[in-house]
């Protein structure tokens, strides 16, 4: 299996496809460890394999008849830590046998290199690595016992270090918490009971200095470790102490009036703590010994840790993609084989928009399509939705090819070596390039890349900003050299007539403005530049029907309706109807006169 | 009206207390050790969070992860059975039994944060992350730990931001003043009372028209920029860079309702002075500011103390130079 190509900027920011990324809420570190490691397949059987595993995260789910088992399941999932750097090493997309690299965009071939960690020295462990041990263990146990045997073997998810699991367990209050213990080192008893009998010592003999403190001088510490006191009455206090008619005190000035005291430990208390201290380095010695060997004994269960980690990231992630599938009613792909020049989807949604349409109330027309040619021409009136069109195929295809559902009612298409966008509105450009010239650079990478391997492009209003004879001769040129390569699909949204090479290209149309009701609506709505904006997209949005219109000519040019748009966008009705005018006038010379075409049916 | 001068463990019993201070050596720690002496009298058991540092507690980029605990650290002794936040290096060198319990989040000049409970009474350093999220994925976790009845929070003013992660918490302000700077606390404190008290912003203003927003350091310079600006809503985002007068405040809240991004629930002052006394700082303050004063130095030995008598009195004073308008 190759391995996942980073998706190019330009390709995610014309799908926003990582808005889609963002709502993958896997629940374990190593979950989200794999959403950032989102790329780009060109691997049929891979592909497949992440279906698989959506399908099989959601049967295990399913499997969870009872909803008390569903929450522990996630609970475990969250609860569940990441162990430490050295011992973890999960790195790829999680398939196995992984190799290689191939070019994801014409523009962008470089693979991610994925690192794996190096092994650990267990010496530099200490109590925190344990604890993250002995917490991933707890929950991954709990993973564990919930799936059934089919989940278990699908995501290779074992348990063999009850052993490890017991010995950990030994330190801690609580399932989850860690601490050495003495099972851990029987010889920490022995010291421990010490250091409690000498801090019982210590601060019996505080509590007595205190209660002295308190019958000599009338001063109450309250457990606090010094007093402000009066400088008079700090200054009496140390005298008697030192007439030894109570405990000694220690004392600093504080301001010119008052001195800050403290009790002065007496030989009892000092003899009682420096033994504490003497213990404590004795438990401390102890306690590195046994983190020491505890430690070699979490390396010694390396490997197995790692393969947790690895069925842990599969089966999180997974089970993340079958809630968001769920959530937004997504579909498994249907992947056809590559070279296969044809997509097809039905009811394809582009979720960003729906959303957006949603919050502004206005509705969303799903998308039906189909493009079984090289090359398919695009065109229509202006806001139509050509560029949706555009965006919501990306998106699908970006999707399906991250190994992830996509939102429609089916969706069918190849396996694409590369996928590009040229002309996106809005790409940053650089080197000095305009417009244009960031096309132009564009094209030849993705000519040459075509050339290569097969791929999917997509062209939003390709050279549009030159003119308009130019153009329409660039495009023709662009749209024969890509008809004439095996198995990419190029599709173009335009304005501009084109024609199409004999059975290696489709013309479609958007279905448009209602001329009729748009024409109505001008008529008897006459101030539309004093709505507000949303009002007036609205009403566009309620008079364009967002459906795509295979046209079946080998010419593609449909009315862009941009008169009667502008004049819906408030434009001001004068200058409109002067446009109208004029655009009258230019077809009136365009058509052929009368006499000509009597001359052109004789010559048939 | 006279003010209590002690302070009571049911304050923070039950709550996430929050301790911020104007500066380093403000008191801010020798306040949350006091609080804890306070509970502990009552048998209550916390959980104390350091908010980090100022000085050594950051780890700047790229600086190495410290091996092990330097002085500056802050130490407190803890009892079995209290939780602490501390770091991953310092805990071999925790004698109190640390038993780790949640984390790690964050980081710091020692490494990891980690949440940890004291199995025996002993000392434990105190450490903490920097960042917001860090402090309230820690806070959360210790205000639902059985036995613990109060967080205890150590903080800075120049993090305060990380309040509004916090859930509930109650704001605590340590001031310390002495002579020489006295006048400047005083209207330290004043601006804080200010501030801390605007109401909420509301973000639908934002969406409703203009508005004034002050992201950064607010100063007179800052004002003066905007002096134009009238009759609009005016939205403080970070309190803790309000370099500003209280009469500038009060120039600012005539041209425009003043917000603060969260509201904050301030408790009130506790003020160390210094060859000060209480009659005398009192003077500096407004009624207000003043009344919000919970308790002087919590060290101040309470029987026959200075302060007690002489707060008397000086509240008394303070009125009736109020009612004459001197202050």
């Amino acid at each position: 299996m190759k391995k996942p190509l980073p998706v190019p900027p330009h390709v995610l920011s014309f799908s926003q496809a990582d808005s889609l990324f963002a709502r993958l809420a896997p629940l374990s570190p190593y979950g989200k460890e794999r959403v950032a490691e989102i790329g780009f397949f060109t691997d049929f059987e891979a592909l497949e394999s992440f279906y698989d595993d959506i399908e099989a995260a959601g049967a295990a789910l399913d499997s969870l008849e009872d909803a008390a088992r569903r929450d522990k399941l996630f609970w475990h999932l969250s609860r569940l830590t990441r162990i430490p750097e050295s011992l973890a090493a999960t790195s790829g997309n999680s398939a196995p046998g992984s190799s290689g690299a191939a070019n994801f965009s014409a523009s962008n071939s470089a693979a991610k290199k994925i690192s794996a960690s190096s092994p650990s020295n267990a010496d530099a462990w200490g109590l925190m690595e344990l604890f993250l041990v002995k917490k991933f263990l707890v929950h991954y146990k709990g993973i564990f016992e919930l799936l059934d045997d089919e989940a278990r073997t699908r995501f290779g998810f074992f348990f063999s270090t009850q052993e490890l699991l017991d010995v950990l367990a030994a330190g801690g209050s609580d399932a989850e918490s860690f601490s050495i213990s003495e099972r851990h080192e029987p010889a920490l008893a022995a010291v421990r009971a010490r250091i409690a009998r000498l801090s019982e010592t210590a601060l019996e003999r505080r509590r007595k200095l205190q209660e002295a403190a308190r019958t000599a001088y009338g001063i109450d510490f309250a457990g606090r470790e010094m007093l402000i006191l009066p400088v008079d009455k700090a200054l009496d206090a140390m005298g008697k102490g030192r007439l030894g008619q109570g405990p000694l005190l220690a004392a600093d000035p504080y301001d010119s009036r008052s001195m800050m005291i403290r009790l002065v430990p007496d030989t009892e208390l000092l003899e009682a703590e420096e033994a504490r201290r003497k213990a404590r380095d004795e438990e401390k010695l102890l306690e590195q010994a046994a983190i020491v060997r505890l430690s070699a004994l979490v390396v010694a269960a390396k490997d197995a840790l790692q393969s947790y980690c690895r069925a842990v990231k599969r089966f999180d992630y997974s089970l993340a993609q079958w809630k968001l599938a769920q959530e937004l009613g997504m579909v498994r792909p249907r992947l056809r084989a590559r070279g296969t020049a044809c997509i097809q989807c039905h009811g394809a949604r582009f979720i960003p928009l729906e959303e957006e349409c949603r919050e502004r109330g206005v509705a969303y027309m799903p998308l039906d399509f189909e493009l079984d040619t090289p090359v398919g021409i695009l065109s229509g009136s202006n806001m139509g939705g050509k560029t949706c069109v555009l965006q919501t195929l990306v998106f699908l295809q970006l999707l399906a090819q991250c190994g992830m559902f996509v939102p429609a009612a089916a969706f069918e298409t190849p396996v694409f070596g590369w996928i590009d966008v040229i002309g996106a509105a809005g790409e940053s450009r650089g080197r000095g390039l305009s417009a244009y010239g960031f096309e132009i650079r564009r094209l030849i990478e993705v000519l040459h890349a075509a050339k290569n391997e097969p791929g999917f492009a997509v062209f939003d209003e390709f050279a549009h900003t030159t003119s308009a004879k130019e153009a329409q001769a660039l495009m023709q040129a662009a749209v024969e050299q890509l008809a004439s390569l095996s198995g990419t699909v190029a599709l173009f949204a335009t304005h501009i007539e084109c024609s199409l090479p004999e059975g290696k290209g489709t013309a479609y149309r958007m279905a448009g403005l209602d001329s009729e009701r748009a024409r109505s609506i001008i008529e008897s709505t006459p101030a539309q530049s004093e709505r507000s904006l949303d009002a007036l997209l609205a009403q566009i949005n309620s008079l364009m029907r967002y459906k795509v219109i295979r046209t079946g000519k080998a010419s593609a040019h449909a009315k862009s309706d941009a008169l009667a748009v502008a004049r819906l966008l408030g434009l001001d009705k004068d200058l409109v109807d002067r446009a109208q005018e004029l655009l009258a006038e230019s077809d009136t010379r365009r058509a052929p006169p009368a006499q000509d075409k009597q001359k052109e049916r004789g010559a048939e | 009206m006279l003010k209590p001068m002690s302070l009571d463990a049911a304050l923070f019993a039950g709550r996430v207390n929050f301790i911020a201070g104007f500066a380093a050596a403000s008191g801010k720690t020798m306040l949350a050790k006091a609080i804890l002496a306070l509970l502990r009298e009552k048998g209550l058991k916390c959980a104390l969070i350091s908010a980090g540092y100022e000085g050594g507690g950051r780890k700047p980029a790229g600086a190495p992860t410290l091996k092990m605990p330097s002085s500056e650290m802050p130490t407190f002794e803890v009892e079995k059975g209290e939780v602490f936040s501390t770091a991953a290096n310092a805990l071999p060198f925790l004698d109190c039994m640390p038993e780790l319990i949640a984390g790690p989040v964050g980081s710091s000049a020692l490494g990891p944060i980690v949440l940890a409970r004291a199995e025996r009474s002993g000392s434990a350093i105190l450490a903490g992350p920097a960042r917001s999220e860090a402090l309230a994925t820690l806070v959360e976790a210790a205000r639902h730990l059985r036995g613990i009845d109060a967080v205890i929070i150590d903080g800075t003013l120049d993090r305060l931001t990380q309040i509004s992660v916090l859930p509930d918490p109650q704001l605590y302000c340590a001031v310390r003043a002495d002579r020489a700077d006295c006048q400047q606390i005083a209207k330290r404190m004043a601006t804080f009372y200010q501030l801390v008290h605007l109401p909420k912003w509301d973000a639908s203003r934002a969406r409703e028209g203009e508005a004034l927003i002050f992201e950064g350091a607010l100063s007179s310079a800052t004002l003066e920029k905007h002096k134009s600006a009238r009759d609009i809503p005016i939205l403080i985002k970070d309190i803790t860079r309000v370099f500003l007068r209280p009469d500038e405040i009060a120039s600012l809240s005539a041209r425009g309702r003043l917000f603060i991004q969260q509201e904050i629930s301030f408790r009130g002052f506790v003020v160390a002075l210094r060859d000060i006394e209480p009659e005398e700082f009192m003077f500096y303050l407004p009624h207000d500011v003043a009344n919000s004063i919970l308790s002087w130095n919590p060290y101040e030995h309470e029987e026959g103390s200075r302060f007690t008598q002489q707060a008397q009195a000086a509240d008394i004073g303070r009125s009736a130079r109020y009612k004459r308008g001197d202050v």
